[in-house]
């Protein structure tokens, strides 16, 4: 609730809001219980792509905590919660999590999960005067604690340094992961299977974070090409272009079908957004708000038919 | 160990919050740290937990939950607040239920059965700030009537009475000609009615045959006529400078005054001028020296100062009047008219303005030092743009009426002799030494009778920041000068005026500083459709089941 209420402003209050607590409580909860399911082995290495994303989520850590101390300084309290709330959710269990996470019934290597330990904790002390009691609670199972180390009196977090190069290098890492699940989705091919990825970068590119493209998006192999690779999809991200072949075993003529069908389901949506703007009864008594939605409604279907047309003229329609 | 596989919320918060409890976690004694203090805004004792309060203790509990983890010595005092005339009326309306009224009641009967309702009531609020998790230091507890913090405040009515603060002076006031009893302004309810707006003509002195039209929808008003006012840069009227007019019926000469109050729009735009009847005409009374004309009895009917019509009804001599002076040929014409007009929460009868004595506190000395802190940063205010609303407001600053004609409350310390002077005191007993010192009658404990009225609820909250650490009567011990000045306040736009620039007021005349440091103020909370949420539009959830 204290999430959309920033100082002297009016808050909507709606039950949704209590929800979004609850759904919280219950993602931390469960991530809690994810990392105390690893086994934890002293034998093996830390892998390489653990190294890089401890030392990403550090950065990000740093750069919110120093955040968070002057949204606090200046009574925005709102603005706080909303960092602490994208970091656990975003940054710690959609992201971190998943990249250090081991393979399924795989121990975790100690030094991983010490710090993933230690991370859990500096999150729980931020999350502490938000949410009280399950912080305490997890702040007691999450190691050995004398009776009255309780969070409450816990030293808060300080900031430490961090790279705004590492942030910068990480955030395009997640851009063009989520730009290939988008791929995945849209062009149905599901996350089990492979894929290879070709990346024409124009500068030098930095690639000591490519190992997480590898492991978030199920890839084959990375490789980097000076050309275009024909007969891909391809996808623009900042002065990057990536290229995933088309797979061999896609049936084409079920692919142009699929496309065909889509055209057609497009276009007769246009036409019905169409016949209802250029009602002059509609346009004249609807609210602005409603109107724009329409029109809105209708370029984002003029755009999809230009992808739609794109795609059919890939595949040689 | 093994956690369970979903979070129990309600096991665990309890679990934790009954541990914090038993060992005192949340309890805090001056020491070495930073100290970093919170007070409550204390909600009414009766009350229950709302959405606004919600918010509201949530934000102090993450501030001060905050603060302890950067190692500050954390203390949240809570308390609750006797609300005078919220509570009182909720007990006469249980007295009501039972068949009972308070005008047949002695005041010690009925603070009695107040007592009974806030040992009843009381304190489920404070259960329900539990349930949320407050980390307050509940054993400081404190409650606006306690003795200690009752005694601060008639402390604090004695020193500003001693300084010259604090004054007996007349006032306008929303009277209930039915209950018999001054009403605040939050019980008036104002009623769009069809009214009848009157013509009528007043002779000018010394010109022949020439008259002045006003229009009234009073007409049995004009008895306590002292002036008619028009619009100097009305050109109608601009050769009757310096001239009288009659009062039609009584034959009273009264003067035309000018004054760009008046809407030359509306009537003839010349007004009447009743200064006993009316708050608009109170105030252009004050301005312009008028006399006043007091024409009503408590009850409503007509006394000797009317000269005519006395001791008939206000409503039946409206009937009358308009008949003679119709008659008489001072009725010029007649309009329909909807107008609005106030009428009494509790008994429906139309709100008689009348004026009376009540006490009040001089506010422009107590008002700079408060409005310059807030300007110049040294308290901030969360957001900014309130300092505007602040500024506006203590520029214009008015003298505060003080007293309150309720019976629950912390009741005025000044006793009244037989020869209608007072004194104020601490107790009876003081009284009548100070009455006796400075007379060579020999009163007895009898001849002095205490003043009825209690004092604005806001006359005790104002010095709770200070009251809470006992820093009235012992203005030097060991809390007060640890924990204040308080650090951050967290408290609701609407009571601005009414409460946070009164205690920097009091901070100021009473420790020499601010009382808090930061002022957060947080916002209205609504529903969907964007309505306030209230107890009376009946939209706002039961926050504790929601928790639940």
């Amino acid at each position: 609730m204290l999430l959309c209420s920033p100082a002297g402003n009016d808050l909507l209050f709606d039950e949704g809001l209590c929800e979004q607590g609850r759904n919280f409580s219950n993602k931390i909860w469960n991530a809690f219980r994810l990392v105390k399911s690893w086994d934890v082995s002293d034998n093996i290495e830390q892998p390489e792509i653990c190294k890089t994303s401890i030392e990403c989520f550090e950065s990000i850590l740093n750069k919110n905590i120093s955040t968070i101390e002057d949204n606090f300084e200046k009574y925005r309290i709102s603005d706080a919660l909303m960092s602490i709330y994208k970091l656990v959710w975003d940054e710690f269990c959609a992201w971190y999590l998943e990249l250090t996470k081991p393979a399924y019934q795989q121990p975790i290597d100690k030094a991983t999960y010490e710090k993933t330990i230690y991370f859990f904790e500096e999150l729980l002390k931020l999350l502490h005067p938000f949410m009280p009691f399950i912080t305490e609670e997890l702040w007691g199972n999450i190691g050995e604690r004398a009776e009255n180390d309780l969070i409450m009196f816990a030293k808060a977090e300080v900031s430490g340094d961090y790279k705004n190069e590492v942030i910068e290098q990480y955030e395009e890492i997640k851009e063009i992961v989520v730009a290939i699940r988008n791929l995945r989705n849209e062009k149905n091919i599901p996350l089990k299977e492979k894929i290879k990825l070709f990346i024409k970068s124009n500068n030098d590119r930095n690639n000591t974070l490519d190992s997480m493209l590898i492991k978030l998006c199920n890839i084959e192999t990375l490789e980097y090409s000076e050309q275009k690779i024909d007969n891909s999809y391809s996808i623009i991200n900042r002065a990057i272009e990536l290229f995933i072949p088309i797979s061999e075993n896609i049936n084409i003529e079920d692919e142009i079908k699929k496309l065909k069908i889509d055209l057609e389901y497009t276009q007769g949506f246009i036409n019905s957004v169409r016949k209802k703007l250029s009602n002059s009864n509609f346009v004249d008594k609807a609210p602005e708000s409603v109107i724009n939605a329409e029109k809105k409604k209708e370029q984002d279907a003029l755009d999809r038919i230009e992808v739609i047309k794109s795609q059919l003229e890939s595949f040689g329609n | 160990m093994e956690i369970a596989k979903t979070y129990n919320p309600k096991e665990i918060e309890e679990k934790w919050y009954q541990l914090c409890l038993e060992k005192g976690y949340f309890n805090s004694e001056p020491d070495d740290r930073e100290p970093f203090t919170i007070v409550i805004p204390p909600p009414n004792v009766t009350g229950v937990l709302h959405m606004g309060h919600m918010l509201n203790n949530t934000l102090q509990d993450v501030i001060i939950r905050r603060a302890r983890m950067k190692g500050k010595n954390a203390c949240w005092v809570p308390g609750t607040d006797h609300a005078s005339i919220a509570t009182e009326a909720k007990v006469v309306g249980k007295l009501k239920a039972d068949g009972l009224d308070k005008k047949d009641m002695s005041r010690d009967e009925f603070l009695n059965h107040a007592w009974d309702w806030t040992h009843k009531h009381g304190g489920i609020i404070l259960e329900q700030l539990k349930k949320l998790g407050a980390s307050c230091d509940w054993k400081r507890t404190k409650f606006t009537m306690d003795e200690d913090m009752s005694e601060s405040v008639i402390d604090v009515f004695i020193d500003l009475y001693n300084k010259g603060y604090i004054y007996r002076g007349v006032r306008m006031v929303n009277w209930d000609p039915k209950a018999l009893t001054a009403l605040s302004d939050e019980e008036v309810i104002y009623k769009q009615v069809n009214s009848k707006l009157y013509y009528l003509r007043y002779k000018i002195d010394g010109m022949d045959d020439e008259w002045i039209t006003i229009a009234t929808t009073r007409p049995e008003t004009i008895l306590g006529d002292t002036a008619v006012c028009v619009h100097p840069e009305d050109d109608r009227y601009a050769s009757m400078k310096g001239k009288n007019i009659y009062v039609p019926l009584v034959n009273r000469l009264i003067p035309i005054i000018f004054d760009e109050y008046v809407d030359r729009e509306f009537g003839t735009g010349a007004l009447k001028i009743t200064p006993a009847h009316d708050i608009n005409d109170y105030n252009i009374g004050l301005k312009h020296n008028l006399k006043v004309i007091d024409i009503f009895n408590d009850n409503g009917t007509l006394n000797e100062k009317a000269e005519l019509y006395i001791g008939e009804d206000r409503f039946a001599v409206r009937k009358k009047i308009v008949k003679e002076l119709e008659e008489k040929g001072f009725l010029v014409k007649i309009e329909d008219l909807t107008n609005n007009v106030g009428f009494s929460e509790r008994t429906d009868e139309v709100i008689e303005p009348k004026l009376s004595v009540q006490w009040f506190c001089n506010m422009s000395k107590l008002a700079s030092p408060a409005l310059e802190v807030v300007m110049n940063d040294t308290i901030k205010f969360h957001p900014a743009k309130f300092k505007n609303t602040y500024k506006h407001w203590m520029e214009n600053i008015k003298d505060w009426c003080i007293s309150r004609q309720l019976w629950w409350g912390h009741q005025i310390p000044a006793y009244y002799l037989p020869d209608g002077s007072y004194v104020v005191a601490k107790s009876k007993e003081e009284a009548l030494n100070i009455a006796n010192n400075k007379s060579n009658n020999l009163y007895t404990i009898n001849d002095l009778r205490q003043d009825e009225d209690v004092l604005d609820t806001w006359f005790s909250s104002w010095l709770w920041p200070i009251s809470v650490f006992d820093g009235i009567r012992n203005p030097n011990n060991a809390d007060i000068n640890y924990y204040y000045p308080t650090d951050t306040l967290v408290t609701a736009p609407e009571i601005l005026f009414f409460w946070v620039a009164r205690m920097i007021m009091a901070g100021f005349e009473y420790k020499k500083s601010i009382p808090f440091k930061n002022v957060y103020l947080t916002g209205i909370v609504r529903d969907k459709q964007g309505r306030k949420m209230s107890k009376s539009l009946g939209n706002s959830p039961e926050p504790i089941q929601l928790i639940e």
